[in-house]
């Protein structure tokens, strides 16, 4: 698989000249990496953003109460490790590969460099940031409303006796 | 809206902006007051715009039949429609409600469409702001909700970026070492 490819047919690259997408894959590393790999530790630093590309990657968070729970299970396409890595802050998060998977990543200096804002380049891959946060706050609002549902009832209202 | 009350009223978007990218942001918002307890937004119905609180403040929550999670409120500079707009669902992810008078500016996801052909800096620094607005909801959101003494289910945070946060010049030379060498 050749990641310019791959990264062509992500919906957010719409923007990106073919040139920048170019640009953003040569700087990104392909690995395979086994079932259970921990990606990003929670509070700690991230370094690197993630792009899977093949398997499943779960995000999980101790939260409060001491509980563990998963957040988000990552499908082929999505970023991960992007608020640790921009607001240079230990992530809230954790990020393990669930099976074996393939992954690329992109070292802090080429994100950093990439994310200029006042540059075509960076205000395109601004877009690819914002659009993969916005996918995980959405699906992250879907899990809240799913919670909703369990306690109160199934997804057509019906309140569980 | 014209530029003096836009100054009047909120300054640091200038800041944000550049007073050069402030006009062809006003020729494309509209504002609308919202009365105490108005919904702006339904959760889950259908979107076409963005909204910049302009005073006031505006309450976000997730519902579910007559259920609801209050995920907190949000103040002047912050907005509310981008989930919709860069998920590309143009689905409202909450509905959001007028706390107190406040007023808002509209800017249809078509304008906004616009906007990046005319002035591709201005849409680019208001989307540096939606990416610090997004990566702060979603560490409110990250823990499960609680239940308050009179029943009522919501997240513990702040859902309000300050202005400091929205109109910060990110990542020059002097940021980029700060940030490589962990130093705040």
């Amino acid at each position: 698989m050749l990641l310019r490819n791959f990264l062509r047919n992500l919906p957010s690259f719409q923007y990106m000249a073919e040139a920048d997408v170019d640009h953003v894959a040569a700087a990104m590393r392909v690995d395979d990496y086994p079932d259970q790999h921990v990606f990003i530790y929670q509070e700690r630093l991230n370094k690197d953003l993630f792009l899977l590309l093949d398997g499943t990657v779960k995000v999980c968070h101790y939260g409060n109460g001491g509980r563990y729970y998963t957040l988000k299970t990552l499908q082929p396409g999505e970023f991960f490790g992007i608020p640790s890595i921009s607001q240079g802050i230990p992530s809230l998060t954790s990020c393990q590969s669930s099976g074996p998977v393939k992954v690329a990543s992109l070292p802090f200096s080429a994100y950093m460099l990439l994310y200029q804002p006042d540059s075509d380049i960076g205000c395109r891959f601004q877009f690819v940031i914002a659009s993969q946060l916005a996918r995980d706050l959405h699906d992250r609002h879907d899990a809240l409303r799913n919670l909703l549902a369990q306690v109160y009832g199934d997804k057509s209202g019906k309140i569980v006796a | 809206m014209d530029e003096q009350s836009l100054f009047q009223q909120l300054p640091e978007l200038v800041g944000q902006l550049g007073v050069e990218h402030v006009k062809p942001l006003l020729d494309r918002i509209t504002v609308r007051t919202l009365s105490d307890g108005e919904v702006l937004l339904h959760d889950q119905a259908p979107i076409d715009a963005l909204y910049l609180v302009l005073s006031g403040r505006l309450r976000l929550s997730i519902e579910f039949a007559d259920h609801a999670i209050q995920l907190g409120e949000i103040g002047p500079g912050n907005w509310v429609g981008e989930v919709g707009y860069f998920s590309g669902v143009h689905l409202a992810s909450s509905s959001v409600t007028a706390c107190g008078d406040t007023e808002v500016a509209r800017l249809a996801y078509r304008d906004f469409d616009a906007l990046l052909d005319d002035d591709s800096v201005a849409v680019c620094r208001l989307t540096h702001g939606f990416i610090q607005m997004l990566m702060r909801r979603l560490a409110v959101t990250a823990n499960n909700p609680i239940i308050d003494p009179q029943g009522e289910m919501l997240l513990l945070g702040d859902l309000s970026v300050p202005w400091a946060d929205l109109a910060q010049s990110p990542h020059g030379v002097v940021d980029f070492l700060k940030t490589l060498l962990g130093v705040h």
